[in-house]
């Protein structure tokens, strides 16, 4: 199923030119979720570039997950207003929680952590959102109660 | 164009659109380099040849700035070598302080620059994480905490190689240098050329090393330590000694040996000689039988990795197993019956100028028999730190010959040492195969030299024969597609992973120019015009070995086990 | 409405060619009814953009939408971008036909019913009333302050974000309607491509990225570099931390970001131009590739634009998230699929760029100035700003200020101005600290230096530089050296991880900084002794690192240690000499006493302490012996008697 659906993204742009590996990585975590092994190859096969050096440049970039099931993503920033308002206790709360959350499994996540650069709420922060949920003005305390709020009205 | 540049207030003569790296190096000046690779572009990442140039703002990187006339600069000014220095001990602020106990200990290029450089404290704690080994390969040893990311390995690994193993994973302070999905080197698509631990600067990444199982085995009771050595080793192995390379001290190397615990010392090219022989058969059958399928050659075990893991055609590689894996099998049969000792009871140790003899050894197709073919494989350098180990100087050995009853070979084997050799041999046992003449010159410079690809086609009575030499790995895709498009038939195609082949191998002394390999060649040339019995078919050993001594080889299963070996296609991330 | 749609698009040769002066009465009409000037229906806008959409717009925008079918009021509703006023977000804006512009702050859903239901019986809500925008064909409310009379836009001179707020970011139509797209126009049908470059170099633009590199030389060198192709590339991958000037400019106005990008390929000879930016998710993305689609389709863009014989395509590409990718070589190997890192210079991009052809790269604001100075001429562009800075740049106000925003002021204008009076001053009238001027490679300016001018030779003079454009106030309650931390961290994290200097150089300096805001582990006489001299080797490090880094990331990535230990050395003092940390910010400093007349002995800190700092017995006061506390602070979070205080 998968397979098919990388060859279709795959068509979508010429043989063999690796300048557009970014935008194809970005398109295969757009449809699956994550880079598998699996399209990397696909990639590989197609672009005639070796595994590794996508690997290398998948990693380089904050986008890409290699971790097979994340379904939620939190994002929190950590601009330097938010910072100002100790955003890095939040940050660390919210890390806390979220393995707590996940488990020790690195594969499988229900939740993933996004720190972004700015949210454009320098006066609201810190800023930190659940999916489309947004909280402002955040203090490590009200991590918990949203993320449960979260998880009972999407049934995880 | 040439013209004067003035450096440190001298001129010196620089040619127009060279980069100042080179201007001061043609000129003597010396500028530490740590990133930096004779042929390939820079990349600027060290900075460690940053000199001042008059009029810019910042220190300029030597190796990636072309000169400019009006250029004054000065290499060592305060201002630079402070800089450099703390270059230097930005990189120690996360090495680990273990020299003393480190394999590249007094040959690290970190550790030459720290002396030079009089770095003389840690000024900079080391606060980070140390990073996991990877000890998984059977031919190489990763060591991250000590990687400098130079990049070296990469580079080679990519551009000289194209093999594409490894490459920087992640970014920043995480940055590491990885196989793909930063898989274990075990399970990655190296085929442990062992290009990269030649390049190395430090012990990051290094051959797996055997001598510890050499050790406890040797003046072991029940047990005879035997070795066979490969021609690309004696030509070599005074290097690590210094002496300028270009001469062959197989005689000191066997009584340096033989010193060492070794019960009995063999000339790998006797089986080499059976290698041409098997492999001229085959190739003379077919042409007979004008079968037009092309023979691969299956000598270097880089190259066989690297086919199986590939989508190449199996069943054209060759089928005869490789002279140390011949030589491994008669060891442990033939020796042993002769001694009178039970195959078990044989620590067959090859030396060996390669790591991924390293990985041959331990293929289940050599190891999972009834006996372990080769026990251990020492490169020339595990060879020369065994010897320093064992107190011997080296170059007082008084010279002597390698044991019976491997002891007796012809000079085309000792051309397997070098690219385009093995082609060379085999062909002219072939020609006589197919005419039943001998040739008078035996001479073919076609297949000689440093070119990627090498070609040549003879006429043999009735018959053409058909030649291809690949010299590198990285060119057997330009080969195959011309073999692919019908553009070109070959009867047999030799494949040396590493450019120049075996004197150029992964376990060669490391620092080794281009001109050290011109004098390996040189050496083996002159060896075998010097020597009346130089093509395989004529070596009284192969005649001997066919009449008479294989009658009396108790073989465990067939024919076969001495000479036939079998691949199968291996799944790895390429 | 698509009726006037229509008409444009089939006169749009004309509305565009005829420099906004319609002959057409019908069109000029309908231009005006899109200009707002002649409304037969009240008009409700709303900013819908990154920063009023965390204030909750879009709860606001369904309640406006709500009350208008509830009470079935007849009235446009029009998704504007926002103000760049963030702090007073969510605006809204009712405009009732005949009268000015009203705009409303901090409207969530619960006021949007009394305001409308107060305006629409011609009364204010004078509390959530934000100004009135002045029109002269409209009649002024009385007892509202026009918007220049806001402190907050009083000194600003808002030519690039004019339209920001104002008009819907998703009709081209009204930005055609404000004169948008006349300039590029212009340039294609009465300007040679070397009279373009001309004009944009005789306007002393310089470039708004960082380095102010002469735009007009830049397009110059690019369009006289011999290739095949070129590309233009607009750098939109704002990734600075507290940095959102783009973001801004983006979802409010994209089509003059696309009109210059437009005008940028034309003078440069390039027949593709890539937009870099940074999420495909958001809001930017989305305005910006509806922007696109709708100049194709009005023939703006694509092959053979007014049988010119020009041919222009946009791309929008994302940047997969790496803040070392605002270098331009970096972002070069990063839309070539390489990993982003930067190389050597020179070549130089606009010699040999992408593919290895002559590319410009500029940043949204320098491409969003183009439009402007193509029309009103490169001498109305320097009828603003300094000597050798002209025209105006945005910042975007951050931290501890009262009016928190992104700013469009006029070069030479001074720092304190910009905090002082467009910020006004220090939020909850705290003391001001420092201003720290662009972001993670930026400065920290003391407030003895505010009078400083924004002037690229004027910074430079001063040790400071423009860079990114962003601006964070920093009150008494900051702790210089911990900030100074966490952007050593940063550029640790986010250095490419190529050249020495800059990959261990930043971890050394972050590492020491870290050793400096912590107390001993072990207590040692030697641990002692390395902290001194890691804090000795501060100040070498960052001059090696600035020498010899290899792009711009690296030999800035200093520039905030460096001013800080310049300006705050006493606060370095503090943490080193004293081990303290006054303001209380470096956690791992703190010192904390048991106060014995609160403390009841119910013993939890005993129990909670992980290091074993606290001993006592139960019902008695504790006591905390100081050696062992590590300053984690659980004994302080867990007494629920307040006995446990900081020292």
């Amino acid at each position: 199923m998968n397979d098919k659906n990388i060859d279709s993204i795959l068509k979508k742009y010429p043989v063999g030119k690796s300048e557009n590996l970014i935008f194809i990585l970005q398109e295969v975590q757009d449809l699956i979720g994550y880079i598998s092994i699996e399209s990397v190859e696909k990639i590989s096969k197609y672009l005639s570039l070796p595994t590794v050096k996508i690997y290398g440049v998948a990693t380089f970039y904050d986008e890409f997950r290699f971790n097979t099931n994340v379904k939620y993503t939190v994002k929190v920033c950590e601009g330097t207003s938010c910072h100002l308002n100790k955003s890095s206790e939040l940050i660390e709360e919210i890390k806390y929680q979220l393995s707590l959350i996940n488990g020790s499994k690195e594969e499988e996540q229900i939740f993933c952590l996004q720190i972004v650069p700015c949210m454009c709420a320098c006066d609201k922060g810190p800023v930190f959102t659940i999916e489309n949920e947004y909280y402002t003005f955040a203090s490590p305390e009200i991590v918990k109660p949203a993320l449960d709020k979260f998880i009972e009205k999407n049934g995880i | 164009m040439i013209y004067d540049i003035e450096v440190n207030n001298r001129k010196i003569k620089a040619y127009r659109g060279e980069t100042i790296l080179s201007a001061l190096q043609r000129n003597g000046i010396i500028v530490p380099t740590l990133c930096f690779m004779k042929d390939l572009s820079p990349t600027g990442a060290c900075r460690m040849c940053v000199v001042e140039v008059e009029g810019e703002k910042n220190l300029v990187t030597a190796c990636s700035h072309t000169v400019e006339e009006w250029m004054k600069i000065y290499t060592h000014s305060l201002k630079v070598i402070n800089t450099r220095k703390l270059i230097i001990e930005m990189l120690l602020a996360s090495h680990p302080d273990e020299c003393l106990y480190c394999i590249r200990n007094t040959n690290c290029e970190l550790q030459k620059y720290t002396a030079e450089l009089n770095v003389s404290e840690r000024r900079f704690n080391n606060f980070s994480e140390r990073k996991k080994n990877d000890v998984s390969g059977a031919g190489i040893s990763y060591e991250p905490s000590k990687c400098i990311l130079c990049g070296r390995c990469v580079r080679v690994c990519d551009e000289i190689q194209g093999v594409n193993t490894i490459d920087f994973i992640k970014r920043g302070i995480s940055t590491i240098i990885n196989p793909s999905f930063s898989k274990s080197i075990s399970n990655s698509n190296c085929i442990y050329c062992g290009q990269c631990v030649r390049v190395c600067p430090t012990a990051a990444l290094t051959g797996k090393n055997h001598i510890p199982y050499v050790l406890k085995n040797v003046h072991k009771q029940n047990t005879k330590l035997v070795a066979q050595c490969s021609p690309a080793v004696a030509i070599s192995i005074a290097e690590e000694f210094g002496v300028k390379a270009g001469k062959d001290f197989s005689g000191q190397m066997v009584t340096a040996l033989k010193k060492c615990g070794f019960d009995a010392v063999f000339d790998t090219s006797v089986s080499i000689d059976l290698h041409i022989y098997e492999t001229a058969k085959i190739i003379a059958e077919k042409i007979k039988n004008n079968d037009k399928t092309t023979l691969f050659s299956s000598s270097c075990p880089a190259w066989v990795k690297y086919a199986e893991q590939s989508d190449f055609d199996l069943s054209r590689l060759s089928i005869i197993k490789s002279p140390q894996q011949i030589m491994a099998t008669l060891i442990k049969t033939l020796y042993a019956q002769n001694v009178n000792i039970k195959p078990e009871n044989i620590f067959s140790v090859s030396i060996s100028p390669c790591l991924a003899k390293k990985y041959e050894a331990q293929r289940e197709e050599h190891s999972q028999n009834i006996y372990n073919e080769v026990d251990a494989v020492l490169s020339v350098r595990e060879l020369a730190r065994l010897i320093k180990l064992s107190g011997i100087d080296f170059l007082k050995c008084e010279p002597a010959p390698f044991d019976e009853p491997f002891n007796i070979r012809s000079s085309a084997s000792n051309l397997y040492a070098v690219s385009g050799g093995e082609a060379e041999s085999i062909l002219r046992t072939v020609i006589f195969m197919l005419t039943g003449k001998e040739t008078k010159d035996n001479t073919y410079t076609k297949l000689r030299g440093f070119k990627d690809i090498k070609e040549i086609s003879v006429k043999a009575g009735i018959y053409d024969i058909n030649f291809a030499v690949v010299n590198g790995i990285k060119n057997i895709h330009k080969l195959l597609d011309e073999i692919k498009t019908c553009k070109r038939h070959y009867d047999f195609v030799e494949i040396m992973s590493c450019s120049g082949g075996c004197i150029n191998g992964g376990g060669q002394p490391l620092k080794t120019s281009v001109e050290d390999l011109k004098l390996r060649t040189k050496i083996i040339y002159e060896n075998d015009k010097k020597d009346v019995i130089n093509k395989a078919h004529k070596s009284p050993f192969v005649n001997d070995f066919y009449n008479d001594t294989l009658n009396r080889l108790q073989l465990v299963t067939s024919f076969d086990e001495l000479f036939k070996t079998s691949y199968k296609y291996k799944k790895v991330l390429n | 409405m698509s009726s006037i749609e229509n008409d444009i698009k089939i006169n749009i040769k004309n509305i565009l060619k005829n420099s906004g002066e319609c002959s057409n009465k019908e069109i000029a009409d309908k231009l005006s009814y899109l200009k707002r000037e002649s409304i037969p229906n009240a008009v409700i806008t709303i900013g819908i953009g990154s920063s009023s959409i965390i204030a909750g717009a879009v709860d606001t925008l369904n309640a406006i939408k709500n009350y208008i079918s509830t009470k079935n009021i007849k009235a446009d509703v029009i998704e504007t971008g926002n103000l760049g006023f963030c702090s007073e977000e969510p605006v809204i804006g009712v405009q009732l036909p005949g009268k000015n512009l009203v705009l409303f702050k901090r409207v969530d859903a619960k006021s949007v019913e009394f305001i409308f239901d107060a305006i629409f019986s011609n009364d204010i809500i004078s509390n959530k009333v934000l100004c009135q925008v002045h029109n002269s064909l409209h009649h002024p409310w009385e007892d509202i302050p026009y918007m220049e009379d806001l402190p907050f836009f009083a000194l600003q001179r808002r030519n690039l974000l004019r339209n920001c707020g104002f008009i819907n970011p998703e009709s081209i139509y009204e930005y055609i309607a404000r004169g948008g797209y006349k300039s590029f126009v212009k340039s294609i049908i009465n300007y040679p491509c070397t009279k373009v470059c001309e004009i944009i170099e005789e306007s002393e633009l310089r470039g708004r990225g960082g380095s102010g590199f002469l735009t007009g030389l830049k397009w110059k060198i690019a369009l006289t570099s011999e290739a095949n192709n070129k590309f233009v590339i607009c750098n939109a991958d704002e990734s600075d931390p507290g940095a959102f000037t783009n973001i801004i400019l983006l979802e409010g106005d994209p089509h003059r970001l696309i009109e210059g990008i437009a005008i940028a390929s034309y003078a440069t000879g390039a027949d593709k131009a890539y937009i870099y930016i940074r999420s495909r998710h958001n809001l930017a993305y989305q305005r910006l590739n509806k922007a696109i689609q709708d100049a194709k389709e009005l023939g703006l863009l694509g092959y053979d634009i007014f049988n010119s014989g020009v041919n222009i395509n946009i791309i929008i590409k994302q940047s997969p998230g790496a803040y070392v990718c605002g270098e331009e070589t970096a972002l070069i190997a990063s839309l070539e699929g390489k990993r982003g890192m930067p190389v050597t210079r020179p070549p130089y991009p606009a010699v040999k760029g992408f593919n290895g052809m002559p590319t410009v790269i500029n940043n949204v604001e320098t491409l969003a100035n183009i439009p402007d100075i193509i029309d009103k001429g490169p001498a109305w562009f320097k009828n603003s700003g300094t000597f050798s800075s002209k025209g105006t740049k945005l910042f975007s106000l951050g931290g501890k200020v009262k009016n928190c925003g992104v700013v469009e002021v006029p070069m030479g204008i001074s720092l304190k101005d910009i905090v002082f009076k467009i910020g006004e001053g220090v939020k909850d009238d705290n003391k001001f600290k420092a201003l720290l001027i662009g972001g993670p490679s930026g400065y920290f300016v003391p407030e003895h230096k505010l009078n400083i001018e924004i002037d690229y030779e004027k910074l430079r003079d001063e040790g400071f530089s423009i860079g990114t454009g962003g601006l964070v106030v920093i009150d008494e309650s900051g702790c210089i050296v911990e900030i100074t931390k966490f952007f050593m961290e940063f550029t640790a994290r986010e250095s490419c991880g190529k050249c020495i200097p800059c990959r261990e150089g930043t971890k050394i300096m972050s590492d020491i900084l870290h050793s400096v805001t912590r107390k001993p582990v072990n207590g040692s006489g030697h641990e002692t002794l390395e902290r001194f001299k890691g804090v000795m080797q501060l100040e070498g490090l960052a001059d090696v690192i600035k020498n010899t880094a290899l792009c711009g990331l690296g030999k800035n990535a200093a520039n905030p240690l460096v001013s800080s230990m310049k300006w705050f050395k006493e606060e370095y003092e503090e943490h080193i000499f004293d081990r303290k940390c006054y303001v209380n910010v470096c956690k791992q400093l703190r010192c904390f006493k048991i106060d014995a007349e609160n403390c009841n002995g119910c013993n939890i800190c005993f129990q909670k302490c992980p290091e074993k700092a606290i001993i006592g017995t139960v019902l008695q006061p504790h006591f905390i012996i100081s050696n062992k506390c590590t300053g984690c602070g659980i004994c302080y979070d867990n007494c629920k008697f307040s006995a446990i205080v900081v020292v």
